[in-house]
């Protein structure tokens, strides 16, 4: 059987599964008043879920040292403050890209296109701005926490300690940068895997022919 | 403010902002499109019920900026597919049969007709073999859309489409054939 002699018989039987499962103007406002659960949707909702947390720490950074005074401690708190702002805008970065793609009217190729280059470019970022962030963080906190002199790094005074330090910085930064590099092709390796896939029989063929 | 954004009817424009009752009219009228992409994208009537309510989401998104450069029918089928095809899926090993597999035109002992629609049953199984973007292909070929309209939907050129659909063609035989059905 080939396709040709079958268009009449795939409009009538599409005509009534379509009626089967009609559904009515209030099931369509329902549909409407839900929330998308499409991929941009969602990275999106996150983002803005880590923004506001993230904007409550920093905000918290701010005022603690016009609540509490001591030089040691504004210092403290206003480079957490400066750190928190370094990870507001790794998220703004992100949160820019993903709400560049708004819509999918386009034709299936652009589509897909965009959306693959969009998703590169997040997970590029979310994953160099952890490979900024952790090792940043670590150092910052070994300085502020020599600053305060605390009992743990009292004797972290010789050189040797300080380089084994910066040992244990290395090896935890690297584990945790692994991480984010295992859990970031886990949420959308395969994904962007799979959407550059269909991108590229798109291309082929239009080279091929 | 009234805008012709469809050959067969005009929606209101109220400061740059289309209603919602019209955009629930317009839905309702052109389901059988959405329903038919979910048909050929989704695995289980629960798959299908999601794809649905994304794709009307998506379609609400980009329903004030669409201007009516294309038909209304073209708009829908473009968005259907795009949300369909960059959806994520969960992967299914082994797909269950979809409604359309289990229905029949009911003709009753017209024995000619029904021998038609069980190949087109087996037919169908083995479009729902092909990619994504070949089963695209098919069901825009199946519902007689020229090759100028489905080039413009898929980004691709008019001359690729029919190449494509060739190719198709040949790899639903082999398909079938490895299902022992002749084509």
């Amino acid at each position: 059987m080939e396709l040709d002699n079958i268009k009449e018989l795939w409009k009538q039987l599409n005509q009534q599964q379509a009626q089967k499962d009609a559904y009515n103007d209030e099931a369509i406002y329902k549909f409407l008043a839900g929330e998308s659960r499409g991929v941009i949707a969602v990275i999106r909702k996150n983002l803005r879920l880590e923004m506001v947390l993230t904007a409550i720490i920093m905000l918290s950074f701010v005022v603690l040292p016009f609540i509490y005074e001591g030089e040691l401690l504004q210092t403290i708190l206003g480079v957490w403050a400066l750190l928190s702002g370094v990870y507001m805008f790794f998220y703004l970065q992100k949160y820019k890209i993903i709400q560049a793609f708004d819509s999918q009217d386009k034709n299936l190729k652009n589509n897909l296109q965009t959306l693959v280059t969009k998703l590169e470019k997040y997970t590029s970022i979310y994953f160099w701005s952890n490979v900024v962030l952790i090792p940043l963080v670590h150092i910052t906190n070994f300085i502020l926490l020599r600053l305060l002199n605390l009992a743990v790094f009292h004797n972290l005074q010789s050189n040797r300690d300080i380089f084994f330090y910066l040992i244990y910085v290395v090896v935890v930064s690297a584990v945790m940068i692994y991480f984010f590099y295992w859990y970031i092709q886990r949420m959308y390796g395969k994904y962007i895997e799979k959407l550059r896939g269909y991108l590229n029989d798109l291309e082929t063929n239009e080279a091929e022919s | 403010m009234e805008v012709a954004n469809t050959n067969f009817q005009k929606f209101t424009i109220v400061e740059g902002f289309t209603s919602e009752s019209d955009f629930v009219r317009l839905v309702n009228r052109h389901q059988g499109i959405i329903h038919k992409v979910c048909g050929m994208y989704c695995h289980d009537k629960d798959d299908k019920k999601d794809l649905f309510q994304e794709v009307v989401l998506q379609l609400w998104k980009s329903f004030a900026s669409f201007r009516g450069e294309s038909k209304v029918t073209t708009w829908i089928y473009r968005v259907a597919l795009n949300t369909a095809i960059s959806a994520f899926r969960k992967e299914v090993k082994k797909p269950e049969q979809t409604d359309i597999l289990t229905m029949s035109i009911q003709v009753p002992e017209d024995t000619e007709f029904q021998e038609k629609n069980d190949q087109f049953q087996l037919l169908y199984q083995a479009i729902r073999q092909l990619s994504e973007i070949d089963r695209a292909l098919v069901m825009l070929y199946l519902d007689d859309l020229p090759y100028e309209d489905i080039a413009e939907m898929m980004g691709i050129t008019a001359n690729n489409a029919r190449v494509r659909m060739n190719r198709i063609r040949e790899k639903l035989r082999q398909i079938m054939g490895r299902m022992h059905i002749n084509t």
